[in-house]
C-alpha cells in the first residue's frame, strides 16, 4: 500500500537549542528566552539564523524583580529611564516632592507652615504717657516659634507676607487711641486710629505687611490723649500676634 | 509729675499757640523705658530745652488738677441735665 508523508502534523518541541543536534522543519527550540520554529533542515544553524528559523515568540525585556528591589518596610518604587528603581523610605515629617529635573522622586520638607509665628503680652503692667507715641513692652511670650520676637520686636528670618493682630483695652477713656504697627523703626502701619470712648473699650485690627526675612522688622506702638497702665495679665486686652501667611 | 505733653502744652501757650495737635505738631516718644522726649517738632516757635520743658512742671500740675476738677463738674452738669461750659466739654471728650 503507498504511503504519503505528510510531515509534522504539529510541531514538536525540541528544548533548549543545541548546535550539535539536528532540527527539520517544524521543531521548536528556546534561546534566550526567544523560541523559534524550524524552516529548513539544519545542523550548527543558530536561531535567529533566519535561513533556517523563524521567530515564534520573541523574548520580552527583562523586568525588575520588586522583591529583591524593596528592601525596607516603608521603601517605594519608581520608574527612572532605564527601569523600576527605589527610594529609600524618608523620615518622619518629610513628604514627597518631585526633584529639581522632575523626572523623580524624593524626600523633601514637609509641607509649608504658617511660621514663624508669635503671640505675645505684656509682662508688666506699662503706664502709656499722655499724647506720647509709646512702643509697648511685650515680656511674656505665648508663642515664638522661630525665636524671631525679642525685645519686643518681631525680626522674621523668612520673607513673606505676614498677619498681624493687635489689641489694647481697658476701661471708659476720653480721648482719641491710636494703635499702630511701625516697621523698621518709621513705617507707621495702622490697627486703630480712634476717638473717645465713653464705656470699656477694646480697640483690635489686623493687616498684612511683607517683612524681607533678613532685617525687617516690627514694633507695635500705641498713643492716648489720656494715658493709662497697659494690664499685664494673662487675660489682659492687650495682645500682639502674628504668623507667615503661606502664598 | 505732670504729664510730658501738659508741660508741652503750657510752654507753647506761654509762647502764644494756644492749640497744639501731639498727632502733628509735636510727636512725643517713648521708645519702651518710660522716658518720653520729642521725637518732632513742627511748630513755628522753637522746640523747647529739657530746662525750659521742666519749669513747667508747676503750671502743668495745676492744669491736670484744674481738669480733674472740670470732669468732675462736667459729670455733674451732665447728670443733673445742665449745660456744660467749653471747658467742660472738651474735657469729656478729650479736646
Amino acid at each position: 500500500m503507498a504511503t504519503i508523508d505528510l510531515g509534522k502534523i504539529k510541531i514538536v518541541w525540541r528544548g533548549t537549542y543545541a548546535g550539535g543536534t539536528a532540527y527539520t522543519p517544524d521543531d521548536a527550540v528556546v534561546l534566550n528566552g526567544t523560541s523559534y520554529i524550524c524552516i529548513a533542515n539544519t545542523t550548527g544553524n543558530t536561531p535567529p539564523n533566519g535561513t533556517y528559523w523563524n521567530v515564534l515568540a520573541q523574548a520580552g525585556t527583562n523586568g525588575t524583580d520588586v522583591g529583591t528591589t524593596l528592601t525596607t518596610q516603608g521603601d517605594l518604587l519608581y520608574r527612572d529611564g532605564s527601569g523600576l528603581q527605589r527610594l529609600a523610605k524618608g523620615t518622619a515629617g518629610q513628604a514627597l516632592l518631585m526633584n529639581t529635573a522632575a523626572n523623580a522622586p524624593e524626600w523633601g520638607a514637609g509641607g509649608e507652615k504658617n511660621t514663624p509665628a508669635f503671640d505675645v503680652r505684656p509682662s508688666t503692667g506699662q503706664a502709656i504717657s499722655n499724647n506720647t507715641n509709646t512702643k509697648i513692652v511685650f515680656g511674656t511670650e505665648n508663642i515664638d516659634t522661630d525665636g524671631c520676637f525679642a525685645n519686643s520686636r518681631f525680626t522674621p528670618t523668612t520673607a513673606g507676607y505676614y498677619q498681624f493682630n493687635a489689641g489694647s483695652g481697658g476701661a471708659a477713656k476720653s480721648g482719641y487711641i491710636a494703635l499702630w504697627l511701625k516697621k523698621n523703626g518709621s513705617e507707621d502701619h495702622y490697627f486703630v486710629d480712634s476717638s473717645s470712648h465713653s464705656s470699656s473699650y477694646t480697640e483690635q485690627g489686623t493687616l498684612v505687611l511683607y517683612l524681607n526675612g533678613s532685617g525687617d522688622y516690627v514694633e507695635l506702638y500705641i498713643n492716648m490723649a489720656n494715658g493709662r497702665t497697659l494690664s499685664a495679665t494673662q487675660n489682659g486686652s492687650t495682645r500682639f500676634a502674628g504668623y507667615r501667611i503661606i502664598t | 509729675m505732670a504729664q510730658y505733653s501738659t508741660k508741652i502744652q503750657e510752654y507753647c501757650k506761654a509762647n502764644s499757640v494756644s492749640d497744639v495737635n501731639f498727632r502733628s505738631d509735636v510727636l512725643l516718644q517713648d521708645d519702651g523705658d518710660g522716658v518720653v522726649y520729642i521725637k518732632e517738632w513742627n511748630l513755628d516757635i522753637a522746640q523747647p530745652t529739657s530746662d525750659q520743658i521742666e519749669s513747667y512742671e508747676t503750671v502743668a500740675n495745676e492744669t491736670e488738677a484744674n481738669a480733674v476738677d472740670v470732669k468732675a463738674s462736667a459729670k455733674a452738669k451732665l447728670m443733673a441735665g445742665e449745660a456744660l461750659t467749653e471747658d467742660e466739654a472738651n474735657v469729656m471728650i478729650g479736646g
